[in-house]
């Protein structure tokens, strides 16, 4: 499908002076026209940090802009300084050049504005120019991204770290409309920001990487000038916050229980193929305020899962070597952390204790895993067993292959095992997948019947 | 010994946050602590002025295509009405409504013109301020935006893409539309064309029990950069007449109360070009002339 661009910078055209929508394609709406010049940033609308930064490189500042049109495309916008401006008053021009985005096409892209838009440029789509024609022709961009690729996650444990990618992640969750202060590389930074959640949900974080604060823009992320006046005028908004990036982050960021606690520990563990696994797995219709929960239950299931494995105590800042600092290599795709055998792990306790669900509060989908109350001595036995837990929960997950080997594992074990060891077993698979589905029914409005029906054959299996 | 006392809960301190309070333009809620209203972007300040004195100001809208002139035109009316000799005497209310005065009279003595104002509206110059008059006792409250004219055109050809523009049409008690006469006298229509839009949009955005009524409200169309285009001054009306002939059609059919004014603040203007740089014109002297006029037969029929 064709990316429809238009021209917004300040011209004398035959249409009209001053800032205006100079060139369309044919295709762009009315709707979204005027969407187009509502948001679109005018004469010295560009971040003094940014202006500043770009004047010392010697290059022009850049801002990179996204937000939602009213046809149901997505504007992915490239703003710069052109040349001197027409009308002969000081100050440079500034030009935005506008792609309208149909969402398949933005989809192949992982819904990453970011990916597009380095695609465009790379394609030569993305250029300022000095004579601008009146009609401009629709853009064919060929290819796709993944939705996450490891190299970039490595980038991102570097600059600008997992501490600081999930601090963004954390505030940016919780709130309605999130200003950056003092980024170094505000561009890498939302990058970041968007990268790390699944791509259903990158679309509903609009993002602007250098403009300033305008009530007419209300990006959901933005990088601020280090400005009181620019600060205020962000606070104003409602449901705002402000996340200053400057110096060193306090000791005791709170990254809470969610996505941003789920992204830290897998990052500045080095597990980022286990990341990346995580967020390239399909989630029809996830919403961002759904993230939080999915997280906690992949929290869960990955303590469940490692058995064993204990949150580092102390986690270093992941900016100086996240990977050898946290004491682990990176893992392969799908590969889970490296992770004592000994089932008498701390981590078991706490998954069997610690994670109990409280008077009042929505259960926790965890296992307590039947593995634990063999005899030590009976490794054969306790390594099916294991293999039965890692089944059952990739089989509620949706794992037809792990349904398959259940179906072959669990009537082998079953008879070698107590009958009162069997009927426990049952028990707690059968309150993890009710646990499972309550807190996935608790979520959204929205109930994914496909997880029922996978919970119910994998029970019917083994209650067989 | 022991003595009660009552302190007051520092949450009832934070009530006060809790009563919205209403934008004077739009009348949407907002918090007490806002400086800008959260729907249309006017001054917060403007409200708060508004309940402590309980007067309302009458609101004078500058219209104009981009690059006309208006904000150099209301830059220099507030400067020379803020000063001894004039015919009315000018006093601002609040410091942002300086701003705009400051702006242009500051660019204008480095000999260069103010920069653009951006279309964004939380980025514009507001002027609150009381105007009296030695002839009448009673001052009057006037605010005056300066608005952009390329927020001003897109709200006319998409309406509610601006709100505040709306909302500042729709209470606007007096008009003074910029048109430049530099270009008027070139032959360009373009600009005519967009005067004429505004003031069609002005005229739809009267009530309909209003409407009925022939409009009456002060419009005061003045030929700017008239210093570049002499005969403008000699007959501003007549300039009008051969020049403008589809806006001049309009006026006589739909506003009963216009007047032609010419007015210019450079005496010369030159293209300054820096080596590297871009090409900036400037104004090489200050030379005012027809800037109050328009103002003081815009108050005076506001008055009536």
């Amino acid at each position: 499908m064709a990316i429809e661009q238009a021209i917004f910078t300040s011209a004398r055209s035959s249409r009209s002076e001053g800032y205006h929508l100079v060139a369309t394609s044919p295709g762009v709406t009315p709707d979204d026209a005027r969407e187009l010049v509502a948001w679109g940033p005018t004469h010295d609308s560009l971040a003094a940090a940014g202006v500043e930064a770009a004047a010392r490189a010697g290059r022009r500042p850049v801002s990179v802009n996204f937000f939602p049109l009213p046809s149901g495309a997505f504007c992915v916008s490239r703003t710069t300084h052109a040349g001197p401006e027409y009308s002969g008053r000081r100050g440079p021009q500034v030009y935005t050049q506008c792609l309208v985005v149909p969402a398949d096409t933005l989809a192949r892209f992982a819904n990453n504005a970011f990916r597009l838009l380095e695609a465009a440029t790379a394609a030569g789509h993305i250029r300022v120019m000095s004579n601008v024609p009146q009609r401009l022709d629709p853009l064919v961009l060929p290819g796709r991204a993944s939705p996450v690729s490891l190299s970039l996650l490595d980038r991102l444990c570097f600059h600008p770290g997992a501490r600081r990618l999930a601090a963004v992640l954390r505030v940016a969750l919780s709130c309605r409309c999130l200003g950056i202060v003092g980024a170094e590389k505000p561009e890498r930074l939302l990058a970041g920001a968007i990268t790390l959640v699944p791509p259903e949900c990158r679309t509903q974080w609009s993002f602007s990487t250098g403009l300033k604060v305008s009530a007419q823009r209300p990006f959901r992320l933005t990088a601020v000038d280090d400005d009181p006046v620019q600060r205020r005028m962000l606070l104003e908004r409602e449901a705002a916050s402000l996340l200053d990036m400057q110096g060193e982050l306090p000791d005791e960021l709170d990254l809470g229980e969610g996505w941003a606690a789920l992204v830290y520990q897998t990052m500045s563990a080095g597990n980022l193929g286990q990341l990346a696994a995580l967020l390239q797995q399909p989630h029809p219709g996830l919403q961002l305020e759904q993230l939080d929960g999915l997280a906690r239950g992949w929290l869960a299931q990955a303590r469940s899962a490692c058995f064993g494995q204990a949150p580092p105590a102390e986690v270093p800042d992941s900016t100086a070597a996240p990977a050898e600092a946290a004491g682990a290599t990176h893992a392969g795709p799908l590969r889970a952390a490296p992770r004592p055998r000994q089932h008498t792990h701390p981590a078991h306790e706490r998954s069997a204790v610690g994670l109990a669900p409280r008077a009042g509060a929505a259960p926790r989908p965890v296992i307590n895993r039947p593995a634990a109350a063999l005899d030590p001595g009976c490794q054969e036995l306790m390594d099916q067993l294991e293999q039965i837990d890692t089944c059952v929960l990739e089989a509620i997950r949706g794992d037809y292959a792990a349904l398959d080997r259940l179906r072959g594992l669990w009537p082998n074990v079953a008879r070698k095992l107590d009958p009162g060891l069997v009927q426990e077993s049952r028990e707690q698979y059968l309150q993890y997948a009710l646990s499972a589905w309550l807190e996935e029914s608790g979520q959204a409005d929205m109930r994914d019947a496909s997880r029922a029906v996978f919970a119910l054959d994998v029970l019917t299996t083994l209650f067989e | 010994m022991r003595t009660r006392t009552a302190m007051p809960l520092d949450s009832v301190r934070l009530a006060q946050f809790a009563v919205p309070f209403p934008c004077h333009i739009c009348g949407s809620e907002n918090t007490l602590a806002a400086t800008l209203c959260q729907h249309c972007s006017a001054p917060m300040s403007i409200a708060h002025q508004v309940r402590e004195t309980g007067i309302a100001p009458h609101v004078v809208t500058v219209l104009g295509s981009s690059g006309a002139g208006k904000t150099v035109y209301l830059g220099t009316l507030l400067d020379m009405l803020s000063r001894e000799r004039a015919p009315l005497q000018l006093t601002s209310r609040g410091a942002y409504s300086l701003s705009l005065q400051q702006n242009t009279m500051s660019a204008l003595a480095r000999c260069e013109f103010p920069s653009k104002t951006p279309s964004e509206a939380d980025c514009w110059n507001w002027a609150h301020c009381q105007v009296r008059d030695p002839a009448d006792r009673r001052p009057i409250e006037l605010l005056v935006p300066d608005m952009a004219g390329e927020a001003m055109q897109t709200e006319a050809d998409h309406p509610l893409t601006f709100p505040v523009i709306r909302q500042l049409l729709g209470r606007s008690e007096g008009v003074m539309v910029m048109i430049d006469a530099l270009e008027a006298g070139t032959g360009g229509s373009s600009q005519e064309f967009l005067v004429m839009k505004m003031l069609s949009y002005l005229s739809q955005l009267r009530t309909d029990r209003r409407r009925k009524k022939p409009d009456t409200r002060p419009v005061a169309l003045i030929l700017t950069k008239a210093d570049q285009c002499e005969d403008c001054f000699e007959d501003p009306s007549g300039f009008a007449r051969r020049r403008l002939p589809g806006l001049w059609k309009l006026c006589q059919q739909h506003l009963q109360n216009c007047h032609y004014f010419a007015s210019g603040v450079a005496g010369c203007c030159a293209w300054q070009v820096e080596f590297g740089r871009q090409r900036v014109r400037v104004p090489l002297r200050l030379e005012p002339r027809g800037i109050v006029e328009p103002f003081v037969w815009l108050v005076r029929h506001l008055q009536k």
